[in-house]
């Protein structure tokens, strides 16, 4: 897999034998017909057939166990279909190959994409976007508004025909791939295009509307408008001069399609067109630009190496580039000045000087405060963490990525992120446009101070379960059984220890974190397990206590093959045991509890802790006392001497009693001589 | 332990002041009712006075046994004193005889050698009761070497040595 978060599907695991098709309740999966269009980051697409009614065109996506995919996204669209977004119809977990289960999602096959290719050879006329695509596009956006949720995968390759006549659109799915991952950086939000693609962030409805607008320019010119790969370089000229005035540029559209990109792809805000003007244009009214803030531009430039800068977009964009030198100089002079002299708005201004003058935030390499300054010259900016950008609306789905592609460097800037405060830092900030960002304020408030509290135990695995809600666990034990739930994590253990692939310890890193995200309560008998790391008996104590847990309160099915496995790994510590015969007594008791599959049965029946404790204990008695016998043994074999002060004595009083005997009995005798 | 060790601090009470100015008075007063039964006693007790003469270095128990066994033998000749008419004359004259010496003489002797066995066959007897508690021990440690883990003797060695943990 490629690092900076970019996967690459061709790398990933075969999921199934080709030409196979695998039945499930209601469809089959033909894994001889894949359907690459239909490919995301997250699950790979098969045609698939309702086996009720065989004429319908059905298409299954495989989940690839690695990625998140948008549970709330997902489950919003299974309960209420929309009907301009392609939405599931079916889902399940399968075993597509021997031991591998995947999630199964089924969904309508649309017809083909809107635009075939967009090597500008195919142009999509005025008239079809504006008595077409436009309005459904903002019917769609509605129905997002309906569901709260945002769809994040708006491009023209998701973007296909309903019907055979072509008068019906439809968006692609938007729950597969982390959000925002497969948009070009032009067809992202100014704040959010220089993100790691996996960390982009759900977003709010604007990001959204930016995305149909560049949709719309792309169906326009039959082709991407002016594609950067690496985005760097059109970030700062957003910044600089406005996404709408970039992307238009030496653009050959008309005036009212122009009109209508423009609208939408508006930077600011408050100044993008929302469903209701996209409406009014398609009806032939030309709602004109919403009136933006005037106060983005500064009195006179900042500069920032050596370059000018002559607004805030441009210089927050400037700084994210060049984390280190920003952080230095954000603390000069000169720009204390420009502060003073070089704002118009006098908000920003009283915000800066507070900013600069409380002397907080400079810890850390200055990047709280720099971060900070950012958010204050726009909200609406990602989070810069040494040389990585990211939105806290996706740390979630880029922690997964870094998980799938070992990336060290965006487990360190995630680390600083919690330990630093910098996350903390983006949700100081009130984000117009970022609901999902303020929904997240009090769940990374609460990561933030128990991972604090946490490092070295749990750590970034417990926070990649608690911000992917219904991710599958990563442990290499589980991770080819789809475990979304505890309940799923106890039987695919179980299945594990049978089909032996429990490599080492049960409880990993991912196996605690992930009970402790998803079993509330749990919490004191993880750390409990974590605090019994390198004492082997005590940890299986601890892990059975966690299992005995799970078990009464989560999963009450029988897991013979754990319990059998538990009895195996007990049993090695079990015969450290000092006293044979409870060492004897115990092993047989395990013998009859290992076939149990009952660890709440395995907890009662063998008290391990009371075992251990009792053990120890006594055995410390055994050997002082032994030590004490030896010592007063070698003593008593010694010869006691005359000498001896209590053989002396001892023999004395012995004497004294015979001497006072012998002369009572001549008193005796000679009284009686007297008396005869 | 059945008997304290060897380098347990021996103990030597000199005879008790109240006993021997109770004595020293009854002989005085023997003295001035019995001159002939003062001299008598005085001449044929005089092991035990001997003894008691040794001050710090000899014990009540000691004391009272040679006392005992002198007195023992010379009894029956303070009897005879007494039937006799507690006269000097006779006084010597029993203190010349050789019954009386030999008499005398031997419960001295047994006193002595009472004072001399005494320690012997305490210390034997000790012996004895010390070897038999011993074994004893060994049976508990050979029971507890079969009771515990096999590790038990170097655990033991550990402990002794101050590097055992539980």
């Amino acid at each position: 897999m490629a690092v900076d978060g970019a996967l690459d599907l061709q790398s990933m695991e075969p999921i199934a034998k080709i030409g196979e098709a695998r039945g499930l309740d209601r469809f089959t999966v033909d894994f001889g017909r894949p359907l690459p269009d239909f490919d995301t980051v997250g699950a790979l697409a098969f045609a698939a057939t309702d086996l009720s009614e065989p004429d319908g065109k059905y298409y299954a996506l495989i989940g690839q166990t690695e990625i998140p995919r948008r549970e709330h996204v997902f489950e919003a669209l299974m309960l209420q279909p929309a009907n301009r977004i392609l939405s599931p119809l079916f889902d399940d977990v399968m075993e597509i190959d021997a031991g591998k289960l995947r999630t199964v999602t089924v969904l309508a096959l649309p017809g083909p994409r809107v635009l075939a290719k967009a090597d500008g050879t195919e142009r999509i006329g005025d008239p079809i976007i504006r008595r077409i695509i436009a309005p459904q596009l903002a019917e769609a956006l509605s129905e997002l508004k309906i569901r709260n949720i945002t769809h994040r995968d708006i491009r023209w390759e998701k973007l296909f025909w309903r019907d055979d006549r072509r008068t019906q659109i439809v968006l692609g799915e938007c729950f597969s791939a982390p959000p925002g991952y497969h948009h070009v950086a032009e067809a992202e939000v100014q704040g959010r295009c220089m993100a790691l693609k996996a960390g982009r962030g759900e977003g709010a409805a604007a990001c959204d509307i930016l995305a149909m607008g560049h949709l719309i320019l792309t169906l326009a010119l039959g082709r991407v408008p002016d594609p950067d790969t690496g985005g760097a370089l059109i970030a700062q000229k957003r910044a600089d001069r406005g996404t709408a005035n970039v992307l238009l540029t030496d653009v050959q559209i008309g005036a009212s399609l122009a009109s209508l990109a423009r609208g939408m792809m508006a930077d600011d805000p408050s100044g993008q067109w929302l469903p209701e003007q996209i409406k009014q244009w398609v009806g032939g009214t030309e709602p004109g630009l919403r009136p933006v803030n005037q106060l983005d531009q500064f009195l006179r430039p900042c500069n920032f190496s050596e370059t000018a800068f002559g607004g805030r977009r441009a210089l927050a964009r400037a700084f994210a580039t060049q984390v280190k030198a920003a952080a230095s100089f954000v603390t000069t002079e000169p720009f204390a000045k420009f502060v003073q002299t070089g704002i118009s708005d006098a908000a920003l201004t009283e915000r800066l000087r507070l900013l600069l003058g409380s002397g907080t935030g400079r810890s850390a390499g200055g990047e709280i405060l720099l971060n900070r300054i950012r958010f204050a010259l726009d909200p609406t900016q990602s989070l810069a963490i040494d040389q990585l950008e990211i939105m806290v609306d996706g740390i979630g789905p880029a922690l997964a990525v870094a998980f799938a592609t070992d990336d060290s460097a965006m487990f360190d800037a995630i680390d600083k992120g919690f330990v630093n405060g910098l996350f903390q830092v983006a949700l100081e900030i009130d984000h117009q446009s970022a609901t999902a960002i303020a929904e997240r304020r009090g769940q990374i408030a609460t990561i933030t101070a128990y991972y604090k509290g946490d490092r070295g135990q749990k750590g970034l695995e417990r926070v990649l379960y608690d911000l992917n809600p219904g991710f599958a666990c990563q442990s290499p034990h589980v991770r080819d059984y789809c475990a979304r739930t505890v309940k799923d994590l106890m039987i695919a253990l179980d299945r594990a220890v049978v089909e032996r692939k429990v490599k080492g310890n049960l409880f990993d890193r991912h196996v605690e974190g992930f009970i402790a995200a998803r079993c509330g309560g749990s919490e004191s008998r993880i750390e409990l397990l974590a605090r019994a790391r390198g004492d082997a008996l005590d940890e299986i104590i601890a892990q059975v206590r966690v299992l005995e847990s799970l078990q009464s309160t989560r999963y009450n099915g029988l897991l013979r093959g754990l319990t059998k496995w538990m009895a195996e790994v007990i049993r090695e510590p079990l015969q450290r045991l000092k006293n044979k015969k409870r060492r004897d007594s115990a092993v047989m008791r395990l013998d009859a509890l290992s076939d149990s599959g009952s660890f709440v049965e395995m907890a009662r029946g063998l008290d391990l802790a009371a075992l251990k404790e009792r053990d120890q204990k006594e055995y410390r008695n055994a050997l002082i006392s032994y030590l004490q016998n030896e010592a007063s043994a070698s003593t008593l074999r010694e010869n006691v001497q005359p000498g001896h002060p209590k053989a002396s004595e001892m023999g004395r009083k012995a004497v004294v009693v015979i001497a006072y005997t012998i002369l009572g009995f001549s008193l005796f005798v000679n009284l009686l001589r007297v008396i005869l | 332990m059945l008997f304290p060790t060897p380098s347990a601090q021996p103990e030597n009470r000199p005879p008790n002041p109240v006993l021997v100015g109770s004595v020293i008075i009854m002989l005085l007063g023997i003295l001035i009712v019995m001159p002939a039964f003062f001299v008598f006693i005085a001449v044929t007790m005089a092991p035990t006075w001997i003894l008691a003469m040794r001050g710090s270095q000899t014990d009540s128990l000691s004391l009272q046994t040679m006392g005992a066994a002198n007195f023992a033998g010379v009894l029956p000749y303070l009897i005879k004193l007494f039937q006799k008419g507690d006269t000097f004359s006779v006084a010597v004259s029993l203190l010349f005889q050789i019954n009386t010496i030999v008499v005398v003489s031997a419960a001295a002797t047994t006193g002595a050698m009472l004072l001399w066995l005494g320690p012997m066959i305490a210390a034997r007897v000790m012996t004895f009761a010390n070897q038999r508690e011993a074994e004893s021990l060994a049976r508990q440690n050979a029971e507890m070497l079969d009771t515990w883990s096999e590790d038990f003797e170097d655990d033991a060695e550990r402990m002794r040595t101050g590097r055992y943990q539980d």
